[in-house]
């Protein structure tokens, strides 16, 4: 583990150089350790791949401290921890809503259903929240399904869009620009900013499935969208 | 103690007038900006003399500001950049308690010198703050106060304290607050991704703030700076006030309403008690960086929060509003 003063009211605890779930796991940990602790000292946090970037009041902290309370932490009996909640995200994947969708067929070879069946297999880790509020960056994409990303980025992306970017999927909670490759839409709601506990549906850790939504059903969800969430 | 409600009507809304205060802290796991501010000392002293918190949100000006119509007594002070302030046609000073009578219209010109000038209101906003910030975040939509820049017929309604003690601010330290000379940076966290003779010519350059510029970000135009082709870096958390690199070789300053996390190489970062005046920075101005040591940061720190201890003082009578 790496501490790096990134500013002077910030550190950078570098868990790893690379994208794998065991690293993604103890960044949570730490991450999670540091959040229960709800230090009015400590401003924010921002857990990525493999680093959590802490942000803390320099009039209060500075780096020495914090890596003192860090492996006091470290060497604290971990919890056992609840599974993460899987999120069933239904998408419908109809052209008018999937602007990109054969291009992405063209460039990875296969059909509009063979796309749609690898989208919608894996179980999805939320790796982190960045880019916009609520925006997941997911691990777990069939490797056949990694397009590059637009050559010039849309300037406005619809709320709801599910897109492919290199090696991952996601979905915009927000209309925002975005140079992912767009392949469907959900009706469902990410971002909820006046609830003050929960204003994101994704969280860090959380598991995230792709359903299949026909057009019909998907014109039905977005008169009456409600967030659809079950704990595995 | 007696209070009274007031309503701010806006007449014309500006360039880009929106809510702020100190920030939106607490949310950046989940990918929310901190905003607040560009200038958080000029807030700070805005507030402070008509008797507020720190924190309480003040209305952020940018480069042109509003016409403003009030409907019952208010106590404001202008802060930050020198800007043109008038109430019913009569200029008046900034960096001082105005007496705001029940009809009369504010209007605010164009800043001088600088980019942004700061509202501040004596009393409390008749609103629940959003993710416990009045802040408006423009690029999220999120804020009590329209969730978006103010626009003319918009109506603001705050609690207004009938009393308030009045306070003056001491000049000579506010120009002390603002003292010109280059940006403070501490290096990292990136270090190995810059030559050290990138690393001479990035501290020894000028740059130019582009129009490019705002508050998620200032570009910057200068010499372009070298970087390792063929590396590619792992997105990764990004302080306030980091300065990126990106492929082009023209440094960013991530600012207030910047991304959580990014992916480009960071030369250094501007010190805490410098962010004020990045976000007094024009388009076309000039800015260079020198670098500073942790140790030397923290003291910039302390120092800054001691000048604002002595920006604004109590005048021992009470004044009656």
């Amino acid at each position: 583990m790496e501490l790096i003063p990134s500013s002077d009211a910030s550190l950078l605890v570098r868990l790893g150089r690379t994208i794998d779930p065991a690293t993604h796991q103890r960044t949570l940990a730490l991450f999670r350790a540091l959040a229960d602790r709800r230090d009015p000292r400590v401003t924010n946090l921002h857990p990525a791949y493999a680093s959590l970037l802490i942000d803390f009041d320099p009039l209060a902290l500075d780096h020495t401290e914090i890596g003192t309370l860090i492996e006091g932490l470290e060497s604290g009996e971990p919890e056992r921890e609840a599974p993460p909640p899987v999120h069933e995200i239904p998408v419908c994947y109809d052209l008018e809503l999937a602007p990109d969708l054969m291009e992405v067929c063209s460039l990875t070879g296969l059909t509009a259903e063979q796309l749609i069946a690898a989208h919608t297999a894996p179980e999805y880790v939320v790796y982190f929240l960045g880019f916009s509020p609520g925006f997941a960056y997911l691990g777990g994409l069939a490797p056949e399904l990694a397009v590059p990303r637009l050559s010039s980025p849309r300037k406005v992306v619809p709320a709801g869009s599910v897109a492919i970017g290199g090696a991952q999927t996601g979905v915009y909670p927000l209309d925002s620009p975005g140079g992912w490759r767009i392949i469907g839409r959900t009706p469902l709601a990410l971002f909820f900013p006046e609830n003050n506990l929960h204003p994101t549906l994704l969280r860090p850790g959380d598991r995230v499935r792709f359903t299949r939504l026909h057009r019909q059903q998907f014109d039905a969800a977005l008169v009456d969208r409600t967030p659809g969430e079950q704990h595995g | 103690m007696a209070s009274h409600s007031l309503q701010i009507r806006v007449r014309a809304p500006g360039l880009l007038t929106t809510v702020q205060d100190l920030g939106r802290l607490g949310y950046a796991h989940l990918g929310f900006s901190p905003c607040g501010a560009g200038d958080r000392v000029a807030t700070r002293i805005a507030n402070r003399l008509v008797g507020n918190p720190d924190g309480a949100p003040v209305l952020e000006i940018t480069l042109l500001g509003p016409t403003l119509e009030f409907s019952g007594n208010a106590l404001v002070s202008v802060t930050g950049s020198s800007i043109e302030c008038s109430l019913d046609g009569q200029s008046f000073p900034a960096w001082q308690p105005i007496e705001v009578p029940s009809g009369s219209v504010l209007r605010l010109g164009n800043t001088v010198e600088h980019a942004r000038s700061y509202l501040a209101v004596a009393g409390t906003p008749q609103a629940e703050p959003v993710l416990g910030s009045f802040s408006t975040d423009l690029g999220a939509k999120v804020g009590p106060f329209f969730a978006r820049q103010l626009a003319a017929g918009d109506v603001l309604t705050w609690q207004s304290p009938d009393r308030v003690a009045e306070y003056v601010a001491e000049r000579e330290v506010i120009s002390r607050l603002y003292a010109d000379g280059p940006l403070r940076v501490t290096l990292g966290p990136h270090r190995e991704w810059f030559a050290p003779q990138v690393e001479r010519q990035f501290f020894s350059s000028k740059y130019v703030v582009t129009h490019q510029s705002n508050r998620a970000g200032l570009r910057l135009r200068g010499e372009p700076l070298a970087l390792p082709s063929n590396e590619h870096l792992l997105t990764e958390g990004v302080p306030l006030g980091a300065i990126q690199v990106p492929g082009n070789g023209q440094p960013v300053i991530l600012f207030v309403d910047q991304q959580t996390t990014g992916g480009y190489p960071i030369v250094g970062s501007v010190i805490s008690a410098d962010l004020h005046r990045v976000g007094q920075l024009l388009p076309e101005s000039e800015v260079s960086f020198v670098q500073v040591s942790m140790a030397q940061a923290w003291d910039a720190r302390r120092n800054l929060e001691g000048l604002l201890q002595e920006a604004v003082r109590e005048v021992a009578r009470e004044a009656e509003h």
